[in-house]
Order: C-alpha cells, then structure tokens, then sequence
C-alpha cells in the first residue's frame, strides 16, 4: 500500500482545484453562497423541491399506478407544449418516484451488525437542518434536510432510473475521495476466499503429482505448469453473477465491467526513463518529481 | 440417417443436462460448474478439447441443427468466441441468453483459457534472486509430504517448512487478463489513478441502481412496444409483477442490456458526457469512472466518480 503517501500529496498540487485550495476560499463569502446554492441545486436532502404531491397521494394511490411503472405520458404532442406545464408534470412524477425509492426504511440490511441502522437513520432518522450550514474552518458542509429519512438524491437521475440511486460530494476531502475509489473496486467480483494460500498450494502439488507432471525433467516447464496450476485454483474461487457474465459478453462499457469517458495506456516507466537518458545524454538523469515532467 | 443418430445422442446428453441442479439469476460459481458439467463425459471434452462437434453434442437445445458453432470449419472468416457469444447474446429470439447454463459454461472456457495465458508469480525486484533460489531448491516431493502433514497437524496457516514459508510470503499470483482478480482490480486502481493525476480529486461519488422490476424499459427491451402490458398493470398488479420477475429473471442478457442503457442514459444525457458542450447536471464535466458489481439477487449497479472541468 506504499503508493498511497505520494498520491495524497499529489492531491495537494494536482491540476485541479483540491480540498485545500476549496477551505481557504470558503472563507470567501461571496464563493461560500456560490458553492453552497451549486450543492443544493444537485443535492436533496428533503422532497421540497416541488410541492406535488404530497406523501398522501403518493402512497394512498394504487400501486400499478405509480409512475415508475410507466413511461411518462406528458401529451406533448396534443397542442403547442408550454415548459411550465412539462415541467410541473415531470416533477410530479419524479417526486412521487423519490418519495418511494429515497425514504430510508429499516430492512435486515441496514442493521447486520447489531441493533442500529448502519445508515445513520436510528431512532428519529437523522437531525434535521433548516439550512445549509459550512464549517469555515473545517471545511464540512451540511445540507439543507427537512427530512429526517430521505437519502441523498436528484430528481433528475430518480426520474430516469426509477430507483434507488447515491450522490455524494467528494471535493472536500482527499481522503474521503480515496476511500470511495477503494470501496468501489474492492466489490468487482465476490470472493469465496476463505482457503490460505497454503492449502492452495498444497492442493497444487497433489494435482501435479496425480496428473504425472512432477516427473518432468525439465525445470522450466516445471514451474510453468506450477503457476497455472495455482492460478487456476486460486482465481476458480471469483465469483460472478449471471447478470455480471453477460455483461461481459455483450461488453458493455469497457470490457464489461467499467464504464469511462477517457481512454488509458500503459508505460514501462522505467524503460522510458532508461531510453530517455540513454537518448539525450550519457550523463543525465531523469528526476520524477511530478507528473508534468512525463507529459510532453 | 446418421444426422439422426446424431441428433438423438444430442437428446440423451441434454436430458442429462437438464436434470442437473440449476439456479438462474443468482450467483455462479466456476468450481460448482465444473462439477457439474464434469460429470458430463461430452461437456467434460469441450472443455478440454475445444472441438466443434463437441459444443453441438453438449447444447442440443441451441445449436440443434449441428450448425454454427464455436469455430466452425465452414465458416469464411474466423469469430473469436467471445465474439461470437456476444452475436448468439443478442439474438432477439433469446434462445442463447435463456438457456440455463450455456452462457456460464462458455464463460468458464473463457476465463481458464485467460487464466493459461496470463498466469504469472510475482514478487518484487529485489526478491527476485531470493524466490528464483527458494524454487530452484524445492523439492516437490518433500513439499507435498510437508503439506499433507501440516493440514493433519493444522499447522497450515503458519506452515513448518520455512522455505517454502518464504515463498508464498514472497511471491503472489498475478493475472491481469482475468477479470474480477486482483491484478486486474489493480489495474482499474491504477487508471482511476491516472485521473487523479490528471483532473485533481474526484468532486462526485455517485452509486445508480437501475430497477429492473419496475421499470418499463425492460418490457420495451423485449419487444413490447406498443403497451401490450398496459393493462395487465392495472388488472392484476400482482400477476404483472410475478410475469415480470419470471421474465427478467430468466434472461440475464436483459437485465445486462437494461442497466446498460439506463446507465448510460445517466452519464451520457444527464451529466452530460454524450453532448459536445460536455454540461449536465453537475455543470461541466471532464471524466467520469464508474464499476459495475452485482448485488445478492445478481442484479447490476454501479459506482462512479466523477469530475468536473474546473474553474467552470
């Protein structure tokens, strides 16, 4: 895990704005109401943000009548459309599909490991906050919440996936935005690895034995046959769903199992640098010390 | 006449496919396959030799006329089988994506073939002398026996003989072209990385978990577009629902191809990646890195990050 020290420095002298540079300018009140109206536009912490329907007529209607069930039906093309009307059926829609899928209801989940909700909704669900409030000097925001069970959401994404979603800011923190990339690519696939390696290897001779391959003379052959034959039982254990295997086969996103907007190569850095210094000049060196001295 | 022989060898070999213990929709694993598809004498030789004929004996229920299958000697041009798979998935009468094991037993070849070709031991630069010496040393008959008393003495986690201690302490099995491993974990670490690198940290984390018993999409995916269940909804909810689990959870390429468009109904229009001005929802947006994982009942969802273009 040794990569992890320089990166978090990196994050303090990217290209980017960093959680560093956004504390010092929250002392700015002028950007402090600009980023604060910025979160709460994205961000709901409540359904506020439109007046129909209320909680009454969402849940008092009949259940195949909700509008997740359907697609939405604005009669655009009857007469000349006004935005106003669009607009006032659109939210009713998405707030009746938030109200469903974004209220937090305790379920067996949510308390695995002992009586609380893992979630933070215990009790009265969560404190309530008539606005939203910045810690200038630590630089934690809370959100405007007038709900103490809703999760975070938008309108927008809860009208077009009609389920349950997450948003949560990161640019505040370094380290909250590393927890994240770890936390999501630690689930890639399940494992059922609760064998030792040592058990695995033993499993490796005994199959190398039985299958005569031991009596090879040839060394190198050997161990080739050696290492298949550990990764084979140590990556038979992976685990995917039905769903996740036809994922890659139709390679959806990138392989079928990412999705990203930009496209990744590799170096052989120390090859680069090697080539580089042998190119230039016989006595020179090539001193990392930020990515701008690789990119030209 | 000999295509009918044939034919009757494929209904012998299916009846005892399917009598065997299957469940769709939730999790697979690889090792459970292969016992069952090792019991198998003819699923057993297609794992093993590769044969054409082989995939006709095994899957009479899809390649039933013994044509087109994997590697076919009359075919012009060569089809890599994942290439293939990804044609026979998106036929739209489904009979591919709905057979109950075909996909995974497809997928398990695929996956130990990867696993053939890319299988390496790792361990750092300046350990190599000192592995490369351990593995010259070994004595493989005298590991086994070490082994095997280990795990009757349950000493295994600690293991008695130091050198080959040693070894696994030092080397780990690395696999960049199997996907879900470590390596290829790491891999996807180390792009993400390059991200951070490039566009500072991320300003979104974002978790999309599209639905796939409620939303409409899914019927139109099949086909229905014109309403047809319209009004079963409303006439017998519970029936609709039972109907739409059934169909959603018999074919896994569908859930796959839902949550493919709703995902990317979500990136591309509302956060704005598929617009040429690159402004959604969050603003102006400059990348996003999103994985895909699987729940309990096998359905997809999602985590992302996402930046946005600064100083916007």
């Amino acid at each position: 895990m040794t990569p992890i020290i320089p990166f978090i420095n990196k994050l303090t002298s990217s290209t980017g704005i960093n959680p560093k540079e956004i504390h010092a300018l929250l002392q700015d009140n002028q950007f402090r109401t600009k980023l604060i109206g910025y979160l709460e536009s994205i961000v709901k912490l409540d359904f506020d943000w439109t007046d129909e329907p209320d909680e009454a007529t969402i849940y008092g209607r009949d259940k195949s009548d909700h509008p997740g069930y359907q697609f939405p039906d604005y009669n655009t093309d009857a007469e000349p459309v006004h935005l106003s009307d669009w607009t006032r059926e659109f939210e009713y829609d998405a707030k009746a599909i938030a109200v469903a899928m974004q209220t937090h209801k305790h379920t067996a989940t949510c308390r695995k490991k002992g009586t609380a909700c893992l979630f933070g909704f215990g009790g009265e669900g969560k404190a309530l906050c008539p606005e939203t409030v910045v810690d200038v000097r630590s630089g934690e925001i809370s959100l405007k919440r007038n709900n103490a069970f809703a999760n975070n959401h938008n309108p927008l994404i809860a009208a077009v996936t009609c389920s349950n979603h997450d948003l949560k800011p990161t640019f505040l923190s370094g380290f909250k935005s590393l927890q994240s990339m770890y936390y999501m690519t630690s689930y890639v696939s399940k494992f059922e690895d609760d064998m030792s390696d040592a058990v695995i290897m033993g499993a490796a001779w005994s199959g190398l034995e039985r299958d005569g391959i031991l009596l090879t003379s040839n060394d190198r052959e050997r161990l080739n046959r050696l290492i298949v034959r550990l990764a084979y039982l140590r990556q038979s254990s992976l685990q995917f769903s039905g769903a996740q295997v036809a994922a890659m086969f139709l390679g959806i996103g990138k392989e079928g199992t990412h999705y990203t907007n930009w496209n990744f190569s590799r170096i052989m850095l120390y090859g680069f640098i090697n080539y580089y210094e042998s190119v230039v000049d016989e006595d020179s060196r090539v001193i990392l010390t930020g990515c701008y001295q690789l990119s030209f | 006449m000999a295509f009918i022989s044939h034919t009757l060898l494929h209904n012998i070999v299916y009846c005892q496919l399917i009598s065997l213990p299957i469940s769709t929709g939730g999790t697979i694993s690889p090792t459970a396959l292969e016992s069952w598809s090792g019991s198998l004498t003819v699923a057993s030789d297609l794992r093993t030799s590769m044969k054409t004929t082989t995939s006709y004996k095994a899957f009479p229920k899809v390649l039933q006329f013994a044509v087109g299958g994997f590697a076919d000697p009359d075919r012009g041009q060569k089809l890599s089988w994942e290439a293939q798979m990804k044609g026979m998935l998106e036929q739209s009468h489904g009979k591919f994506a709905e057979h109950e094991i075909f996909m995974f037993v497809v997928f398990n070849i695929i996956q130990r073939r990867k696993i053939c070709l890319g299988a390496k031991l790792m361990t750092s630069r300046a350990n190599l002398p000192r592995v490369a010496r351990l593995l010259r040393g070994m004595d493989y008959t005298s590991v086994q026996r070490i082994l095997a008393t280990d795990i009757d003495t349950g000493q295994i986690h600690t293991l008695s003989n130091s050198s080959l201690r040693q070894l696994m302490e030092t080397t780990a099995i690395a696999n960049g072209l199997v996907r879900g491993s470590q390596q290829y974990i790491q891999n996807r670490r180390n792009e993400i990385r390059g991200l951070f690198f490039r566009f500072g940290g991320p300003k979104f984390f974002i978790t999309i978990n599209p639905d796939d018993m409620r939303h409409p999409l899914v019927l139109t995916l099949r086909g229905d577009v014109s309403y047809r269940w319209r009004p079963i909804v409303t006439r017998d909810f519970a029936r609709y629902c039972q109907t739409r689990a059934k169909l959603v959870a018999q074919n896994l390429v569908l859930q796959a191809q839902f949550f493919d468009r709703i995902f990317r109904a979500v990136t591309d229009v509302l956060f704005g990646f598929g617009r040429e001005s690159h402004v959604g929802i969050f603003g102006e947006v400059a990348a996003h890195y999103d994985i895909i994982e699987s729940q309990g009942k096998g359905t997809l969802h999602a985590h992302g990050l996402v930046w946005t273009a600064d100083g916007k």
